[in-house]
């Protein structure tokens, strides 16, 4: 059977047609009086098909990777030497017929997403009922139970809330929230205008600026500090309340009140108690760390207690070890204001440090706060070579405590790793990183915040004889050789604060306490 | 820019879709086609002073885009896929007469939209994979000359459904 001329035309088209076809296309084209035509009105409605897909004006909907073809005007042909560089331009963006972004690359990997609608930004002796959240963490959905203390929420939305424990409450996104019960004082921006507050009772709805609850089973109160807030009670049309007015809302008639912002924490108040409380914490670690310093094991205690950015020496307690020496990595502040810590984010950045002597069981101790882990290692502690003996001891991309010992030559070490002791979510939070080892029973233990994370016991063959450190490097590992000015990239994206190297495996007990001292 | 490359931006960016369709009904190589559209893009520029603007812009333009694609099937004289020059001159009659139908083309979303199932899939793999049929009756286990025939009744389908009038569709 003989194809039509249309389909022809469509197969053309495809790039479907053999030799012989397209003879026959050239034929009926000459041939036909209405052929060309009707190719031309074909090859539009191809043409545009084609561009519409490109642009992505018409939609994909397989979930496919999409082959990007190249585009018009993508490359740019260098055979125009005479057209001047305007011109060249002007048809570089004349030939463009697709939008945008067809021209992108795709997307090799995910983009990384943080989940929730909150932070909690500040914590003053906070309990919770279950499933603590620490100060930094993304608050989801969910319920929660302040049973003491104090907690400043920021919500995505802008809106800042101190909520007063007892208290329970529910996130339900980053405008919206149902208060079981307590107090707390909200903080609405412009940018937020809208945000409810859903009570047994009815809901506020905040028109900007600031306002308190306080609910309890038998009232709930409303303050309108400042601004304007409509309370939308369940079973009755609303209410608009300006600054200074109040809400009894009780079993019996809603009874007008003046606000009375005393009764309710505001954020000023919650930073001042929270300064204070720094300060106790401070105290309190300043006395267990010159505890410390009498420890019969410590082999090299930096406590990180000098201030002073232009002193570049990290001062250990030891008055037989030399300082360690600060390369490019910042004084900035640590757990709490008045304490230091050293971000080792800067390039190149270290503390050189010598320890000399040789052990059969070491432990090593730090406070890090990380913000990215973004080397496939990244360094804490590691000697400036690796020989025989010699300790490393870092952090994988994943986040796992990564501890090894250099073996005799030729022989391939054993890697100790943790279960992850980091992620993106956990990066305002100071962690305390413990890891112990023992020679004589190849045993090597990882703590995260006090707890045994992980102990392992490596075979007989990859025995050492003993540890070694010599010179070493806090932050960072590699130096640049007079012939070979290259060097691996492992310096922590974080900071460190305080630092101990222990001549003992110290006990669960020990690694406990260590952390309970100091914990901000 | 001065006003002279201002009027011509004007003119090239309107008639630029005439131009690809034409350019892309005559080359079937994608990368060749980008390289032929610059082609015309620099030499409509080169010659815009001999441009007459008495005469129609789309006739002149797609006159220039016929001698680079006739120079391009030169070039490929021994690819049986191509046009020989009558028919190229035929052709470029009658894209220079064809009134784009912007409104109409402005209801291609709508239309393809209605597409479902098979003719669905095989759509988007035609224009959005950019696929031969060979490679898309592969993908879907049919015969590349079920998939031609399906691609041409879908684009009968389309052309139908682009004639109807808003109201009907």
């Amino acid at each position: 059977m003989n194809p039509s001329t249309d389909q022809l035309i469509h197969r053309h088209l495809d790039g479907d047609l053999s030799a012989a076809e397209q003879a026959e296309l050239n034929h009926r084209l000459k041939t036909e009086a209405d052929a060309p035509d009707r190719f031309v009105e074909i090859a539009t409605l191809h043409h545009a098909l084609e561009d519409g897909f490109e642009s992505g004006t018409l939609s994909t909907r397989i979930e496919s990777p999409k082959i990007l073809r190249p585009s018009f005007g993508s490359k740019l042909k260098p055979a125009l030497p005479w057209l001047v560089a305007g011109a060249a331009a002007v048809i570089a963006l004349l030939t463009f017929t697709q939008k945008t972004d067809t021209q992108t690359a795709p997307i090799a990997e995910a983009e990384l997403h943080d989940s929730g609608f909150a932070v909690l930004t500040r914590v003053v002796d906070a309990t919770w009922a279950s499933d603590a959240p620490e100060q930094g963490d993304f608050l989801s959905a969910g319920q929660f139970s302040l049973t003491s203390g104090l907690a400043q929420i920021e919500f995505l939305s802008g809106v800042s809330l101190v909520v007063e424990g007892d208290a329970e409450f529910e996130i339900l996104s980053s405008d919206e929230m149902n208060l079981v019960r307590g107090k707390l004082r909200a903080n609405v921006p412009p940018q937020a205008i809208g945000f409810q507050i859903h009570t047994p009772r009815g809901t506020a709805l905040d028109l900007g600026t600031e306002f308190a609850l306080d609910l309890s089973d038998e009232k709930c109160e409303l303050h309108v500090i400042d601004g304007e807030v409509e309370w939308h009670p369940n079973d009755d049309i609303e209410t608009l309340l300006t600054g200074g007015k109040g809400l009894l809302i009780s079993d019996s008639a809603p009874a007008q009140i003046s606000a009375d912002p005393a009764r309710f924490t505001s954020s000023s108040q919650l930073a001042e108690q929270l300064v204070t409380r720094q300060r106790k914490q401070l105290d309190a670690w300043k006395s267990h760390s010159a505890d410390l310093r009498s420890h019969a094991d410590l082999l090299a205690y930096f406590p990180f207690d000098q201030a002073g950015s232009w002193n570049r020496q990290l001062q250990p307690t030891q008055t037989d070890l030399s300082p360690g020496s600060i390369v490019a990595a910042e004084r900035v502040t640590g757990r709490w204001p008045g304490k230091n810590a050293l971000d080792f984010s800067p390039n190149g950045s270290r503390v050189r440090v010598t320890i000399p002597g040789e052990y059969q069981q070491v432990t090593f101790s730090t406070w890090a706060r990380i913000d990215s882990l973004d080397r496939q290692f990244n360094a804490l502690f590691l000697t400036d070579n690796y020989e025989e003996g010699e300790p490393h001891w870092q952090l994988t991309s994943e986040g796992q405590l990564f501890f090894s010992v250099r073996l005799e030559k030729d022989k391939l070490h054993h890697i100790n790793l943790s279960p992850p002791v980091w992620n993106h979510a956990s990066s305002q939070q100071w962690l305390h990183l413990v890891t112990t080892f023992d020679a004589p029973t190849r045993t090597t233990v990882h703590y995260l915040n006090g707890g045994e994370i992980s102990r392992e016991q490596a075979p007989t063959d990859k025995a050492v004889p003993a540890i070694r450190i010599g010179n070493a490097q806090i932050g960072n590992w590699g130096l640049p050789t007079k012939t070979d000015p290259e060097f691996a990239v492992r310096n922590l994206n974080g900071r460190l604060d305080e630092f101990a190297i222990f001549s003992s495996a110290l006990s669960p007990t020990e690694v406990q306490s260590l952390y309970l001292s100091g914990k901000p | 820019m001065d006003s002279s490359t201002a009027q011509f931006t004007r003119l090239w960016t309107a008639n630029l879709p005439k131009v690809a369709a034409f350019v892309g009904s005559m080359v079937h190589q994608v990368s060749d086609r980008d390289d032929v559209l610059q082609d015309c893009a620099v030499a409509a520029m080169t010659s815009f002073e001999r441009y007459d603007p008495e005469r129609p812009f789309p006739a002149w333009v797609i006159g220039v885009a016929r001698n680079q694609v006739r120079l391009y099937l030169r070039r490929k004289s021994k690819d049986p896929h191509v046009f020989d020059d009558e028919v190229l001159d035929l052709l470029v009659d009658s894209f220079t007469k064809h009134q784009p139908e912007e409104e109409k083309l402005d209801r291609l979303e709508h239309c393809v939209g209605q597409l479902e199932g098979k003719a669905r899939q095989i759509c988007e793999y035609r224009y959005s994979h950019d696929l031969k049929p060979a490679a898309i009756a592969t993908k879907l286990g049919m015969t590349p000359n079920s998939v031609a025939k399906s691609l041409q009744r879908i684009r009968e389908q389309l052309r139908l459904c682009l004639e109807k009038s808003p109201l009907q569709s």
